[in-house]
């Protein structure tokens, strides 16, 4: 007899990011390239070519992917021009990271460095659009140490 | 692993969403009221008003959130930049939640219902202009019967023959 239902099936958090993509099947191999990303799940239309639905692993959180069809409302951030989403990626050795998702043709939004909020932190866009954040955190700062730097930072460009 | 570097490891999962928002405390309480979100962290930018960086606890994951900065072309989807990311969340009971989001002032997209994949499903857009699903699993599929279902799904909606998978 199987058991009950798992009501948040096993191995998923509470959010999850589905991304829409252009040429899903390709960058699944990016995404592994670039994040060590593993494939769960992949479902395929009929032509061969568009992804329908795509399950990856990255550490210990999922993504879900699906091409584009902008018939239906599911644009790409290439189709869109720009994502008002970033996914965000904590890991332990940002640099590693960071060195295997530029190899693999992520381009460099903010190249990776010693952040004032204790994050070693850099920026990169893959090949469908989406801005992906690598981090490490180095350093521990408090609320207050934070804004004292960013005052020093961005203290020049107070608005009017 | 010395104690300073243990934020990412005990408090954050591998994967973050960050959200570009406009009126972030607007936002912060519409996630409170409807989903149920706990505000961690509110930091302010120097003009007092612009929030540079925000967390909220949502379930067992976190996501931030931060005002539009359009000098850095970090526009919210109310700014009209559309959005290629639907924010999907796995939850004990999706039609309350569902409820309490519209209620809260979202938009239904698609109606809660039971979908050929094993959940019960529907899509909301907030007030502010994200999408975001909302499911609940009420079928375990193998993954033979999710492909099954599939085929059938795409026969009906999309006229693809059955077979056209094989």
């Amino acid at each position: 007899m199987p058991g009950p239902v798992k009501r948040v099936p096993e191995g998923l958090h509470t959010v999850t990011p589905h991304l829409t993509v252009r040429d899903g099947l390709r960058l699944i191999e990016f995404y592994k390239q670039a994040f060590g990303a593993k494939e769960l799940r992949r479902s395929v239309a009929p032509d061969g070519k568009s992804l329908l639905h795509a399950d990856l692993q990255i550490g210990d959180s999922r993504i879900f992917l699906n091409d584009a069809f902008p018939e239906m409302g599911a644009r790409s951030p290439l189709d869109i021009g720009g994502t008002p989403v970033q996914i965000h990626l904590y890991v332990e050795d940002v640099d590693a990271l960071y060195q295997s998702a530029t190899t693999a043709g992520a381009k460099v939004v903010m190249p990776l460095a010693d952040q004032f909020w204790g994050d070693r932190y850099g920026v990169v866009e893959d090949p469908s659009g989406h801005m992906w954040a690598l981090a490490s955190h180095i350093r521990d700062v408090t609320p207050e140490q934070t804004k004292e730097a960013a005052a020093k930072i961005f203290g020049d460009k107070k608005e009017p | 692993m010395s104690a300073k570097t243990t934020k990412a490891l005990d408090d954050f999962h591998t994967i973050t969403p960050h959200l570009t928002v406009r009126r972030v405390p607007e936002a912060i309480a519409f996630y409170c009221r409807a989903f149920g979100a706990a505000e961690l962290y509110r930091n302010l930018a120097p003009d007092g008003k612009s929030v540079m960086h925000a967390e909220l606890m949502l379930g067992d994951s976190r996501f931030f959130l931060h005002d539009e900065f359009p000098e850095r072309g970090e526009l919210s989807p109310s700014g009209g930049q559309a959005t290629g990311v639907v924010l999907h969340l796995y939850v004990d009971d999706v039609d309350d939640m569902f409820q309490r989001a519209v209620q809260s002032g979202a938009t239904e997209l698609m109606p809660v219902q039971d979908c050929f994949w094993g959940d019960r499903y529907g899509i909301l857009v907030d007030p502010f202009g994200h999408r975001w699903s909302i499911a609940t699993r009420i079928e375990d599929l193998s993954p033979r019967q999710l492909q099954k279902r599939a085929n059938e799904f795409n026969a009906q909606h999309a006229g693809w023959p059955e077979d056209a998978h094989d």
